[in-house]
């Protein structure tokens, strides 16, 4: 060995970088196996895009339940430490001997926060809420959602005015709101790394012919799950967000801004199924209800066939081979239409719906080149692993665009590779 | 429509159309977003994505007879919203192109336009044919002395009797080859109601299609196109506008005995100039954007930067013929007409093989498509989920 990297410190803590399924799964795994484990999360909650979810697919069963297990093992666990709103900046040093510089914003809420809502009922001001895309809006202070794991409040200091008002402060029986807080860094020693810094939605207002962001009733696939979960801006309600109506029939564009050189160019290889389980929370609120699916190629992989035979059975869910290229609203009614050549009949049509939904894809999350050069990325800023410094190990979407139950396997994989990285450290 | 069945690939013609400028064809996956966002293809006639795929299998006869590949005026909208940059405008201008040469009556005619080695052979024949009658007439040695009249080097009756005769072979040409593409859409596309005749040449001279194309986006994204209704109609009102003048100067000199050169103020003498402009403004537009979005707009190929070329020389040596006679330089004015002459017979007499066939085939693939077409809804039909008739077999 290199005696330049058998330097006597070797840390035998794993960093994990976001703490998404695929970041918790990873830190767990591994801090069940006996190894301390740090997670850095930039939100101010864990579970990822996992807790927006309202149903996972295929057995239509709520994505809490799995989080919630996992939040306890976090919690019973002393081994794991997390930091929520942080962010890694830099990375340096080599396997069993990692430095990583951290960076954390305050969250004006201490540990002392027992969720009791008392600062949200004074708080003067309001924002959009990022949780639920923006479909509703909470007070400046506001606990991030319903099962939030911490459950403790945040402020957003972007709309808080703590110069003009400390309404909150005055209410608080726990002295739990500090106004003064400010950002931090800190370095922490590690031997390996996990990257789990998962995806975020493609931006559906560059897909210019389809309407997003110019008409109301045009949503994208995260938004809809936020409708259908009952802790969603709607209670669950599947409502067109022009004018509040219950949806009737909806229309699934697959491939919006994929498999499109001028957007995603890949296939994210999940928004076929999440429509197709997105068609059954409009069909279980509505036995009138219908969905239609305008699909290029309707991909299902594996045993993920049976669940799309089991929604195509239903007789008011149709699928259609042509992807919609054009959405047009009706000036006087506000209705909309999708429009896309029926391939198999050789025309050109229009289809009335009240919802159209798009199937826009997974988009990387380090998309900015952040944490520098350890880190090497593909054309769609996906982690390369023969690229990245050893010791350093990709999980989940941080890879690519993959399922929730992939990307738990992939995360105990990941962490199988960190144990390995120090322990030859450890042993040499 | 009737579909031959087995299915019988032709990959030479594949090839071939790949080799015409649409080397990416074979990308296209078959969404069918070109044939929504394109704005003139018909319901029940959507395209260019069923042609993407003729192509990708070879299959020749129903990719060369329908009428969509005259219907589309190159607006490159589909090119523009391919997810896959498989360039369909592309595509449908190397269909139009190979049609030229398929229909070509004779079809060595369409061989001798479409490849550039035949081009000598092709401006020897009016080269000779002139250098011989003006050998006949001794001017091939002597220039006529005096002022420079170009009837006394070749007399207008010479010219008249050798492009009535020429024209005419060429118009029976360009007829049949006309005749085989509407035969062929009828078999392919089925029979078709008779009229529609003024509909068509409304459309045409109003240009109603090229501004379709320009005005009714999917989104918003540039075509690199946009110049096209502007230019198209400058050149072809231009080029009207020339043969207007030409008419009316035989006119003028067979009912009137009203000899050339008119002066200048002479209306037809202006519209004749005016024209000429027009034609040379617009094609100097359609070079320079052909250049300047090369990788947006799609390639060019030999054929169409030929006819562009041809039109363009005409018109130049139209003008250099004028000027080098105001000029009174004697020694240039009779062999810059002479060319002239011979770029007329190239681009008038060649018209059924060359892209200038576009205005048969396009008028023919109008008129075919104007009469399949009425009594059927040019916007799609707006349907419920409900009424969404889904094949069974899907099921």
């Amino acid at each position: 060995m290199d005696p330049q990297e058998s330097i006597a410190a070797v840390h035998r803590s794993i960093l994990v970088v976001g703490g998404g399924i695929a970041g918790i799964t990873a830190a767990v795994e591994a801090a069940e196996a006996g190894c301390d484990v740090v997670v850095v999360e930039k939100e101010a909650y864990l579970g990822g895009r996992v807790a927006q979810l309202h149903q996972y697919f295929p057995k239509l069963c709520p994505p809490y339940c799995g989080l919630e297990i996992n939040f306890q093992r976090i919690r019973n666990n002393r081994r794991i430490r997390f930091y929520t709103m942080a962010e890694v900046e830099t990375i340096s040093g080599q396997p069993g001997n990692f430095d990583v510089t951290i960076r954390q914003r305050p969250r004006y809420v201490n540990d002392r926060c027992t969720a009791c809502n008392d600062c949200v009922a004074v708080c003067p001001v309001d924002r959009p809420n990022a949780f639920n895309f923006g479909m509703d809006r909470t007070k400046a202070i506001y606990l991030p959602h319903a099962l939030a794991f911490p459950m403790k409040y945040v402020i957003d200091d972007s709309a808080c005015e703590p110069a003009a008002c400390a309404k909150c402060v005055e209410v608080c029986r726990y002295d739990a709101i500090e106004l003064q807080m400010a950002p931090k860094s800190f370095n922490l020693r590690v031997g390996a790394i996990i990257m789990a810094t998962g995806w975020k939605p493609y931006d559906a207002a560059k897909i210019d012919n389809l309407g997003f962001g110019r008409y109301a009733d045009v949503i994208t696939n995260v938004m809809m799950e936020r409708l259908a979960a009952p802790n969603g801006p709607t209670k669950g309600k599947i409502v067109r967000p022009s004018d509040g109506k219950p949806v009737k029939s909806v229309a699934f564009v697959q491939c919006a801004g994929q498999r499109d050189e001028a957007h995603l160019g890949y296939c994210s290889g999940i928004c076929c199924l999440a429509s197709l389980k997105q068609a059954t929370y409009i069909r279980a609120q509505d036995p009138e209800s219908r969905a239609v699916i305008f699909y290029i190629d309707l991909r299902t992989p594996g045993s993920y066939s049976l669940f799309s035979h089991k929604v195509q059975d239903d007789p008011h869910v149709s699928v259609v081979k042509g992807k919609v290229a054009r959405i047009l609203e009706d000036a006087a009614t506000g209705e909309l239409a999708v429009e896309a050549e029926h391939i198999l009949s050789l025309e050109k049509i229009r289809v009335k719906v009240d919802l159209v939904v798009l199937a826009s894809g997974m988009a990387a999350s380090l998309d900015d080149g952040k944490p520098g050069a350890a880190i090497g990325f593909d054309k769609d800023h996906f982690l390369l692993p023969e690229e990245t410094a050893p010791g350093i190990f990709a999980a989940g979407c941080a890879r690519g665009p993959v399922d929730v139950a992939t990307a738990a396997q992939d995360a105990t994989a990941a962490a199988l590779k960190a144990l390995g990285a120090i322990r030859s450290r450890a042993s040499s | 429509m009737s579909t031959a069945m087995p299915l019988q690939p032709d990959l030479d013609f594949k090839r071939q159309i790949l080799a015409l400028g649409a080397h990416d064809l074979t990308s296209c996956y078959q969404c069918g977003t070109c044939s929504v966002v394109c704005p003139i293809s018909t319901p029940h006639n959507p395209f260019p994505r069923k042609e993407m795929v003729w192509v990708q299998w070879g299959l020749k006869d129903l990719a060369l007879s329908n009428s969509s590949i005259w219907l589309c005026h190159q607006c490159g909208t589909c090119t523009t919203y391919c997810p896959r940059d498989a360039k369909p405008a592309d595509v449908m201008a190397a269909l139009r192109e190979y049609s030229i040469g398929h229909y070509a009556v004779p079809r060595f005619m369409g061989r001798a336009l479409s490849e550039p080695k035949y081009l000598p052979a092709l401006f020897a024949i009016p080269i000779l044919i002139f250098a011989a009658i003006l050998g006949w007439l001794g001017n091939l040695t002597s220039l006529p002395e005096g002022p420079i009249v170009f009837s006394k080097f070749m007399p207008i009756v010479y010219i008249e009797v050798l492009f009535i005769v020429a024209l005419t072979l060429a118009a029976l040409g360009g007829l049949s080859g006309g005749l085989r593409y509407w035969r062929a859409m009828g078999d392919e596309m089925g029979g078709s109601r008779a009229g529609g005749f003024v509909d068509t040449l409304t459309t045409i001279l109003k240009h109603h299609r090229f501004k379709e194309c320009q005005e009714a986006p999917a989104g918003t994204r540039p075509t690199h196109k946009e110049h096209l209704h502007r230019s198209h109609l400058l050149v072809f009102y231009g080029f009207l506008g020339l043969v207007v003048t030409t008419t009316s100067v035989g006119i003028g000199i067979y009912a009137f005995g009203y000899l050339t050169p008119w002066p200048f103020w002479h209306p037809v003498k202006i519209l004749g100039n005016v024209s000429g402009v027009a034609v040379i403004a617009a094609l100097a537009v359609l070079g320079y954007r052909r250049l300047a979005d090369k990788r947006k707009a799609g390639k060019s190929t030999y054929s169409d930067w030929l006819f562009l070329n041809i039109l363009f020389l005409t018109t130049v040596t139209g003008f250099l013929s004028q000027l080098v006679r105001l000029a009174e330089i004697r020694e240039l004015a009779y062999p810059v007409y002479f060319v002239h002459l011979v770029f007329i017979f190239f681009l008038l007499v060649y018209f059924p093989y060359s892209k200038f066939a576009h205005l048969v085939y396009r008028t023919v693939a109008m008129l075919h498509a104007r009469r399949a077409d009425s009594g059927s809804p040019s916007e799609p039909r707006v349907l419920t989920v409900e009424g969404l008739q889904v094949p069974t077999a899907l099921r």
